[in-house]
């Protein structure tokens, strides 16, 4: 049952800070991730969405704070799904999945080669020739595959064509295994907010993090509202600064 | 599914749930989806699903044994369905009397509702007839 794992933590940020060049990014973070759960993190562009993930999955390092990761059974700590543009679109699907089948000995090969299958795409075609879509769902598919108490994924539903957005939803639901937890990025709180167990809402350099039942009931708000309310900016002249702030 | 973005979502599955059982879809004794199976047809985290499922059982409707699944309480008698309805239809009530409304112009309410729904069924008949 995912909520025999329900306390158990992978993943915790303590007082993390960031920074580009000098110029502050994540400032003073603190997140707590449990297990069995689908958290989504929001925020402007330039919020730092990308780099919280990188940071989780340990690709970059605080300049200041803690990261701990913790195991969930044998499981890996994390697993990074890549995306679409991350991928090395010189290889076909079929070399993406040997590749992945070298690297990381938490690969389940037999659910990837099912998940692929399933997805009907050409594997011996370059993947600079398959579309975005097809190599979000090659990308989630081989991240899925291996055997890990926290899964990130960086805007699954960005490139996809919303007649399909619903396919990836269930197909995220589908192969996520029992008691590890999915942390995504997403701009699409309206089309997730039914997922989400919580948000973690990145806005002036700080983190806040809420279970997304409580904003309903307590706030009496949609996911995607409070996201609005909670980032709010007064004046246009902020906003200019902020978009200044890229990633 | 067309959920109320501003409401917890565990309890609306709950009552969505719980509408089936008091409609006599699932007799008592009778095996309920799974956790994973509900979570994908609604389209909600399994964690959700979960909390939906404690909810049922804390109104004494369902009772789930570990590692086997949840049933529709056994002993829910074809009563106890009947009760909920009228706790329901109670609470509606209530609510009509406080905003001030007298006995008749309930009773005209409901009776304006029924008709409308009749209304609606016959147009939706024609629809798919045609």
């Amino acid at each position: 049952m995912a909520a025999d794992y329900a306390q158990d933590l992978l993943l915790q940020m303590d007082k993390v800070s960031f920074s580009y060049d000098k110029r502050p990014l994540l400032s003073q973070i603190d997140i707590n991730v449990r297990a069995g759960r689908i958290i989504g993190v929001a925020g402007g562009n330039g919020s730092g969405k990308s780099t919280l993930l990188k940071l989780a999955a340990g690709f970059l390092s605080p300049a200041a704070g803690t990261i701990r990761r913790f195991c969930l059974d044998e499981r890996s700590p994390v697993s990074y799904c890549l995306t679409p543009e991350q991928i090395p679109s010189w290889m076909n699907a079929r070399e993406l999945l040997i590749y992945y089948r070298n690297f990381f000995d938490d690969f389940d090969r037999r659910q990837a080669e099912e998940l692929l299958d399933s997805l009907k795409l050409p594997q011996r075609r370059s993947l600079y020739r398959l579309s975005t879509g097809q190599t979000t769902l090659l990308a989630l598919s081989l991240g899925l595959s291996r055997r890990a108490g926290l899964y990130l994924a960086d805007e699954p539903l960005s490139h996809i064509e919303p007649a399909l957005r619903r396919d990836i939803r269930h197909f995220l639901l589908k192969c996520m295994p029992e008691g590890s937890t999915l942390m995504m990025a997403t701009h699409h709180l309206d089309e997730l907010q039914y997922m989400l167990d919580e948000l973690i809402i990145l806005h002036r350099h700080t983190a806040s993090q809420i279970e997304t039942e409580q904003i309903r009931a307590q706030y009496k708000l949609s996911v995607e509202n409070y996201f609005l309310e909670k980032t709010k900016t007064t004046g246009g002249k902020e906003n200019c600064k902020e978009g200044k702030d890229d990633e | 599914m067309n959920f109320d973005a501003a409401a917890p979502i565990y309890i609306q599955i709950g009552g969505l749930i719980r509408e089936e059982i008091i409609s006599g879809k699932y007799q008592p004794g009778d095996r309920l989806k799974s956790v994973r199976e509900y979570a994908l047809f609604y389209e909600v985290s399994p964690l959700t699903m979960h909390r939906a499922i404690q909810y049922l059982e804390s109104q004494g409707l369902i009772v789930t044994k570990k590692g086997i699944g949840s049933f529709v309480n056994p002993a829910l008698q074809p009563t106890d369905a009947r009760q909920l309805l009228k706790s329901q239809a109670r609470r509606f009530t209530a609510r009509l009397r406080q905003l001030g409304l007298s006995k008749e112009e309930i009773l005209r309410l409901i009776q304006e509702c029924m008709e409308e729904l009749d209304q609606e069924e016959k147009e939706e008949g024609r629809n798919n007839g045609s």
